[in-house]
């Protein structure tokens, strides 16, 4: 991965990433056009740390360059990746990474549950879908991201889940990913955690 | 006298079905492979006859415990009566009591960090009840037995595939299996 | 929704500038809700209990106590208020808080495009509804009926409102139906034959039983709980015989273990009534008094049985033969139990009639502790209201049609006028389960739209256009009962139905509510109800007086099962059989009108093809029911492929070693799979473990021909299958 020397990345850009994914693993973002996503493309341009970093680099180009084809199984590599019905290649849930065999609804979804309720929140059908599910970990940190006085409980979010194992969720996907929106999405994803674990941390990217 | 309690397996009657195993990883929601509790299958000639026979083992809880004297930071303690804990709090996860068993009985929990081993639920024991294994085991071939009170007439210390017992005298005793009579065609 | 709100608030680059570059909105979303202000009074820390039942195809059916914290299950274990459960579950009923949370879980209704492409679309269940709404309403207007409809539904769920789908498939007019079992057909004919009805003493009663003899059963791992009291028995000095021909766990356990040659079962035990005869060791009265048809059966023994042609034929030496016979015959009360296995074969029927005539000669009928057991129905008397609601005005037809089950494949090919156009799949994976899965792809492909619905991705699914996703027994309510035990067992909601998931009877109702609204009075099923409801009105008079309850809701705050009272629990203690006469009937002019022989005689087994001159059976695994549970990550740690159970003799000709790969082959299949070298096994006979293996890709039913058992039709409808009269050949791979 790049090495950066200079991290700049405004509150607003942080947010538009973390809002951007939790639409995407919503399913929000299922039938955008290749005019769609090369607008997308050109918006994550203006965020110069981004553009300069490898995987942010590819993952832009690929959003420039999707082809009808890439469209066309875009939503089966998704469902294949993160929702089913086979047996799931890259988990959406927290816990899935905090014991060998993925088993969701684990003593992990119950820490995040209560870190919502601590912050006055809930899963709206809380007990029907696992807490630790990566868009409501997005929404919520969007939600503290948002209000600068929950900077330390964002903190201690990220550090103590969000960081802990969206790493390995994303190097599922560049496992198994047969698409290049699903793969976009990786390295863009991956990319973003890097300069968010410096922004939080304040410490130095890993170098790959 | 202090207690002396030990597991009690009774081989003839297990079927190798390894709900112990499993109840106990349900119960302490344990990892896949991290098991405290191990059904083994025998020689299929161990009593003569060819049978498909078991033997469900977890710690022994042993007089001499080879565990607690490898152990470098002391998370090992034998109590009273017979069992020996280990405190994972004080676990620093270098396995050097794995090693030392001679039964291999702690094993490595690679997500926590740490060893993890059968403590006979002493917690369950000390308000009155069984130990999960012995209380969901569907033959009830597990007993645990105060070994300075009782020494059941037809068990014994040692079985095949049992490692030598003089080093760390374990408390477990099995019940071998009784061969039957067969009339086979080959 | 939180970011909705606090973007609008805010305006922050980012909110804004997304929304407005992608045209996102929300509500389009299929996405659960997402966060909310949480509810005021949410306590963590929990803890509640509630009783659940385990309704799989399995002897047990326990009851269960299921713990819950925070509205997530921690803990499953026994009823210890069920005698029989005793607060402990079986190796696989253990496993069940990993079925609930598998990752692996279906979890939306979702459509594939292109049949086994693995390319899936998620769709809502209004959408799913509205497909196949459509799809029956199209069928009913091309061919005048839904009988191009063809529903194949068994075992995964004997939840008594599971019932439900066939109610569904009712409710919309005259349909084709998968019938029959592949379970216990020939045996339930032969018992219906001889008695009326298969009909089984209490298990628990094996501890009255002064002789056992377990004939092609293995409780140990079939029915554990059975085995306890078995196992108690023995060591209060019952003496325990097992028959089989293979040394199983519970032949392990045996005080004698005899090896017979598969299939010559009805010889042995024809051999053990001739000897019985000749020493006078039958009971006179009991055959005088409660039988008919005794003295021609008599006399076609004498003429034609002896006990060493018998030993000739079972390869049982004649001295055991005469033995087990008198110690059979004295022990007062001896109890047989007939397994499952021993009649899947092509003289399946006729073994049990001879091995239900030695029970009968020795009076070890209609007492406490005997019996010749089987199967048993007496506590199964619901309402099966969801059932009842008939096909709606001017449906075509006169009558559902049916295929067999057995042979579902061909029969669905064969069926013409109409031809069969659409499939519904539940409880059941006839791609993995069924014989010839060529033959039933083969009619997969001949489907306009498979919908199945299931708990798991597997074979069936693989190869369906739409997947509804149902709930586990902890996500729904019902009732269990056993055939086998006779308890009953509640069934509550323990937690939230995970994802989208639905039961069948929420599905059938769901179903029908969208036909309705295409075409009124298309479906007769109605469109709303509360399962507790629903659970409720499946208890009648009948059933409460039997277990002495009031209602299901009484059941479930008073300890979540019952035990039916003492009149029913000796089968035939009465003596009044259900057969014509009423009485038992070795010469059975009902088996002649089914076109069999009238009296219990021998049989020939199936004879071995000579290029695949090695049996190969298929027992039930320990670790699995059918396809269920062996794929569970707690089982798969101990247990993580199939394998072949081959004699050391065997291997050795065909120079095998342990863990070679072995590919097995006959005119219907082949596959390659692990040798595991055992004396378990005779040397003419190789053993591959019935069920569904995660990440393989061929069952045990790749060799397995549609062979015919001998009987089924009688009582089920259909014959069943002989599936242990698999003939193969093996060699090194």
């Amino acid at each position: 991965m790049t090495k950066l020397t200079v991290i700049h990345m405004d509150q607003g850009d942080r947010l538009l990433l973390y809002q951007l994914f939790w639409h995407y693993y919503r399913g929000d973002l299922m039938k955008l056009t290749t005019i769609d996503w090369a607008n997308l493309a050109e918006l994550l341009r203006t965020m110069t740390v981004l553009c300069e970093s490898e995987f942010g680099n590819q993952a832009i180009t690929k959003f420039d360059e999707v082809s009808e084809e890439t469209l066309e199984s875009f939503v089966f590599d998704y469902n294949r990746l993160f929702v089913g019905p086979n047996r799931l290649h890259a988990s959406p849930y927290e816990s899935t990474y905090s014991n060998f065999e993925g088993t969701i609804m684990q003593q992990e979804t119950i820490k995040v549950r209560n870190f919502y309720h601590y912050e006055g929140l809930q899963v709206a059908d809380e007990g029907q879908y696992p807490d630790d599910h990566i868009q409501y970990e997005l929404e919520f940190i969007c939600y503290l991201l948002n209000q600068n006085e929950k900077g330390p409980d964002l903190k201690l979010f990220l550090e103590n889940h969000f960081f802990k194992w969206v790493d390995k969720h994303c190097e599922r996907i560049e496992e198994h990913s047969q698409n290049q929106l699903t793969l976009a999405f990786a390295y863009l994803l991956k990319e973003f955690l890097q300069l968010e674990k410096i922004i939080i941390e304040g410490g130095e990217p890993n170098v790959n | 006298m202090a207690k002396k309690l030990g597991f009690l397996v009774n081989i003839e009657r297990c079927i190798g079905c390894h709900a112990c195993e499993i109840s106990c990883k349900s119960f302490y929601q344990l990892e896949p492979n991290m098991r405290r509790r191990r059904v083994q299958e025998l020689p299929e000639d161990v009593v003569g006859t060819p049978v498909r026979a078991f033997v469900s083992t977890a710690c022994n809880h042993c007089d001499d415990p080879a565990c607690k004297k490898a152990c470098p930071v002391g998370a090992y303690t034998k109590r009273e009566d017979g069992i020996v804990v280990h405190n994972q709090d004080l676990c620093i996860g270098c396995q050097m009591c794995g090693k030392a068993c001679p039964y291999s009985v702690p094993m490595f929990n690679p997500v926590k960090k740490k060893m993890d081993k059968c403590s006979m639920c002493y917690d369950r024991l000390d308000v009155g009840q069984l130990p999960i294994c012995v209380e969901k085991c569907p033959l009830e071939a597990i007993q645990i037995v105060d070994y300075n009170e009782v020494q059941p007439a037809n068990a014994v210390s040692e079985i095949p595939t049992f490692a030598d017992t003089s080093i760390t005298h374990p408390t477990t005793h099995f019940i071998l299996h009784k061969p039957g009579k067969q009339s086979r065609r080959f | 929704m939180l970011t909705e709100n606090f973007s609008r608030r805010t305006f922050l680059k980012g909110s804004a500038s997304l929304s407005a570059l992608l045209g996102l909105g929300v509500a389009t979303s299929q996405a659960p809700k997402g966060l909310i202000p949480k509810a005021q009074a949410k306590s963590n820390g929990k803890v509640e209990q509630f009783y659940n039942a385990c309704p799989r195809n399995c002897y047990d059916t326990c009851s269960i106590v299921t713990t819950v914290e925070d509205g997530r299950i921690t803990f499953i274990t026994g009823n210890e208020k069920n005698t029989y459960t005793k607060g402990r579950l079986c190796v696989k009923g253990n496993t069940y808080p990993r079925v609930v949370y598998s990752p692996d879980r279906i979890k939306y209704p979702m459509r594939q495009k292109g049949r086994g492409s693995g390319n899936w679309e998620r769709i809502s269940w209004d959408e799913a509804y509205t497909i196949i709404a459509k799809k029956i309403l199209a069928i009913k207007k091309e061919y005048g009926s839904t009988l191009p409809i063809c529903l194949n539904k068994y075992s995964g769920n004997f939840n008594i409102l599971n019932y439900a789908t066939e109610g569904m498939l009712s409710s919309i007019g005259y349909t084709t139906r998968a019938q029959g079992t592949p379970c216990d057909p020939a045996g339930s004919d032969a018992q219906g034959f001889d008695m009326g009805a298969p009909y089984n003493n209490d298990p628990e009663q094996f501890l009255d039983a002064d002789y056992i003899i377990l004939w092609g059963a293995n409780p140990a791992w079939t029915s554990a709980h059975s085995m306890y009291f078995i196992e108690q028995a023995k060591e209060r000095g019952t003496k325990l015989v097992v028959i089989d021909p293979l040394i199983t766990q519970t032949a392990s356990k045996a005080d004698e273990y005899i090896q017979v040659k598969a299939s010559t079962d009805g010889a042995l035990a024809l051999g053990m009534i001739r000897y019985i005869l000749d020493h006078q060791l039958y009971d006179k009265n009991w055959v005088s008094q409660n039988s008919i048809g005794f003295n021609e059966f008599f006399s076609y023994v004498k003429k034609n049985i002896t006990v060493e042609w018998a030993a000739e034929k079972t390869g049982v030496p004649k001295p055991v033969i005469e033995r087990i016979a008198r110690e059979y015959a004295t022990a007062k009360p001896a109890n047989i139990w007939i397994g499952f296995g021993m009649q899947r074969h092509v003289n399946g029927g006729a073994m049990v009639r001879a091995i239900d005539a030695l029970a009968a000669i020795t009076g070890n009928i209609g007492k406490k502790g005997g019996g010749v057991n089987y199967i048993g129905e007496e506590t199964w008397g619901f309402n099966y209201s969801t059932m009842g609601f008939g096909a709606p005005e001017g449906s075509g037809g006169e009558a559902d049609r049916y295929v067999n089950m057995n042979n579902f494949g061909a029969q669905v090919l064969d069926a013409n006028d109409p031809p069969i156009k659409m499939m519904w799949i539940a409880c059941r994976n006839p791609m993995a389960q069924d014989p010839e899965p060529t033959v039933v792809k083969k009619a997969f492909d001949q489907m306009d739209l498979i919908v199945t619905a299931d708990l798991y991705m597997n074979k069936t699914v693989e190869y369906s256009d739409i997947v509804l996703p149902v709930t586990t027994p902890f996500e729904s309510v019902g009732v269990n009962v056993s055939y086998w035990h006779y308890w009953m067992n509640v069934n509550e909601q323990a937690i939230k139905p995970l994802y989208e998931t639905k039961s069948d009877l929420e599905i059938a109702m769901g179903l029908s509510k969208k036909l309705n609204q295409l075409k009124p009075g298309s479906c007769t099923f109605p469109v709303t109800g509360d399962p507790l409801d629903w659970v409720e009105k499946e208890m009648n008079d009948d059933i409460k007086a039997l277990f002495n309850v009031k209602s299901w809701d009484d059941l479930r705050k008073n300890g979540g099962t019952a035990k039916a009272n003492e009149s029913i629990t000796v089968a035939w203690k009465d003596l009044k059989f259900r057969t014509p006469s009423g009485k038992y009937e070795f010469y059975s002019k009902t088996a002649a009108e089914y076109g069999h022989h009238p009296l219990p005689i021998f049989t020939e087994e199936y004879k071995a093809p000579k290029e695949y001159p090695i049996r190969c059976m298929s027992p039930h695994w320990k670790f699995g029911i059918h396809s269920q549970f062996q794929h569970q990550d707690w089982l798969m740690a101990i247990q993580a492929h199939p394998f072949l159970e081959i004699h050391p003799d065997l291997a050795k000709k065909k120079s095998i070693r342990d863990q070679d790969m072995v590919k097995i082959i006959n005119e219907t299949g082949y596959m390659t799979l692990p040798a595991k070298i055992t004396k378990m096994v005779p040397a003419d006979t190789v053993v591959m473990y019935e069920g569904w293996w995660k990440g393989v890709n061929y069952t045990e039913n790749f060799t397995v021909k549609a062979l015919q058992e001998d009987m089924g039709e009688h009582l089920k409808g259909q014959r069943g299958i002989a599936f242990h009269d698999n003939f193969v050949n093996i060699e090194k791979a």
